[in-house]
């Protein structure tokens, strides 16, 4: 749980959001730059995921081993749809060129499941898609890919 | 109402279960549905072209991390900086007195080792074998590179084609040296050994990124050998790599039978699941 200067911390909970959930930031960077397409945007998106992860620590306590990278990917997801009317400046790297061309939700099946490495069953949950809505955003987001010519 | 997967168009069915059909980890009925469209013209290749795709697409992300500024930032979220240089200063002085004690322990047990290794040859005379133990020697070859690099690479060099030149012409190699065909972006070849055990050669080498501020450094260490041959530990199975993880106190080590008759080995800082993800997202590029 994040502290105030007076209040004490608790140890087991900083060591959970340690060697738990902060070993998963760059995977969430990852998802957050899809998601965005931006460096800034994505530093803004992981630092308020870490923010709501770090206020709900207690909550998590049985759920970080194995789970956080689950839990990192769908406050992250929650946390950018609650943003969603920032803008951001895109680049212009070879992902970015890539990525562009699909839909957010599409970008996000992708991303969960072939770079964050969740399986479909755990990316619909996090996503809040339903299964088949899920498979259908994934198959058009590989199969832009692949017949779009990605230049990766 | 639960989702039966032959719901979907075929297109949809045999794009979003590409990873599960390059895994063997289709239901029967789902894979009775994409065989044949994979006979047809128009998607025979399809999985392996999805494999490279994907292994490009991961290699590509991993030029994006956050930087060590960014990290301090979110660690401080639950443990404010004043705290943790409290908490660092005590562990730190803890540390002092352990890095002496451990240093006199070590110099201690190296003597032990010298003196037990001769005292084998002295009445075992050369008949007997040394056995080779990769986890183990590989290891303190990782922490000693990591410590000074220069003394201990034959060949600094951040040319990988060079590497590679000096890898395959390496003469006495009883096996196929390895290099990673890819490597994440933001990471360099900073040059490559052989390491002569007599009872084993290993080829070595090392990959860094960072100033020198941050610098960081992987090695991937290859000798002949199977799998098997190492301690038994938990396999992974990462999208069909095959690999089995091993940890020190301080370096997390990831082996995989990279080809048939040679094994190899990645040793770094960083977690293993990470490790795989380099070791996995190299054989991708490879294919």
């Amino acid at each position: 749980m994040a502290t105030s200067a007076n209040q004490p911390i608790d140890e087991s909970l900083v060591n959970i959001y340690e060697e738990h959930f902060l070993r998963h930031a760059d995977t969430v960077y990852r998802f957050a730059f899809a998601l965005t397409l931006s460096l800034d945007g994505a530093s803004q998106c992981v630092r308020e995921t870490y923010k709501v992860i770090a206020a709900n620590l207690a909550k998590y306590v049985d759920t970080a081993e194995g789970g956080a990278n689950s839990i990192l990917i769908e406050v992250c997801w929650r946390v950018f749809n609650e943003q969603k009317s920032k803008a951001f400046a895109s680049g212009h790297s070879a992902v970015t060129k890539a990525l562009q061309p699909l839909a957010i939700s599409a970008r996000a099946a992708l991303v969960a499941i072939d770079v964050a490495g969740l399986d479909a069953v755990s990316a619909a949950r996090v996503l809040q898609m339903s299964d088949k809505d899920l498979r259908v955003h994934l198959a058009h987001a590989r199969r832009t890919l692949l017949n779009g010519g990605a230049q990766l | 109402m639960a989702f039966s997967p032959t719901e979907l168009k075929n297109e949809d069915l045999l794009y979003s279960y590409l990873d599960e059909y390059l895994d063997g980890e289709l239901t029967p009925d789902v894979l009775a549905k994409i065989e044949p469209l994979l006979q047809t013209p128009e998607y025979s290749g399809l999985p392996g072209r999805f494999q490279a795709l994907r292994g490009k697409l991961q290699l590509a992300m991993q030029s994006y991390y956050l930087k060590e500024d960014e990290l301090s930032a979110l660690n401080a979220l639950v443990m404010p900086p004043s705290e943790k240089q409290k908490a660092e200063a005590t562990s730190i002085e803890a540390l002092s007195r352990g890095n002496i004690n451990s240093f006199y322990r070590r110099g201690a047990v190296l003597l032990l080792i010298v003196v037990a290794i001769g005292a084998s040859v002295w009445k075992f005379g050369r008949t007997k074998e040394r056995k080779f133990r990769p986890l183990e020697y590989l290891g303190y070859e990782a922490l000693a590179m990591e410590e000074d690099a220069q003394e201990r690479l034959n060949l600094p060099s951040h040319d990988p084609v060079e590497v590679r030149q000096y890898l395959e012409s390496y003469p006495g190699l009883e096996f196929k040296a390895q290099m990673l065909a890819g490597v994440p972006a933001g990471w360099q070849i900073d040059g490559a050994t052989v390491i002569d055990y007599e009872v084993a050669k290993v080829a070595a080498v090392m990959y860094e990124r960072g100033g020198a501020k941050a610098k960081e450094s992987f090695f991937f260490f290859s000798f002949a050998g199977e799998l098997s041959d190492l301690p038994a530990s938990e396999p992974g199975n990462m999208r069909g790599l095959i690999f089995q993880t091993y940890a020190s106190n301080e370096l997390n080590l990831v082996a995989w039978q990279v080809a048939p008759g040679v094994v190899a080995l990645l040793v770094g800082r960083r977690s293993a699941p990470e490790l795989a993800e380099i070791a996995l997202a190299s054989r991708s590029a490879k294919d």
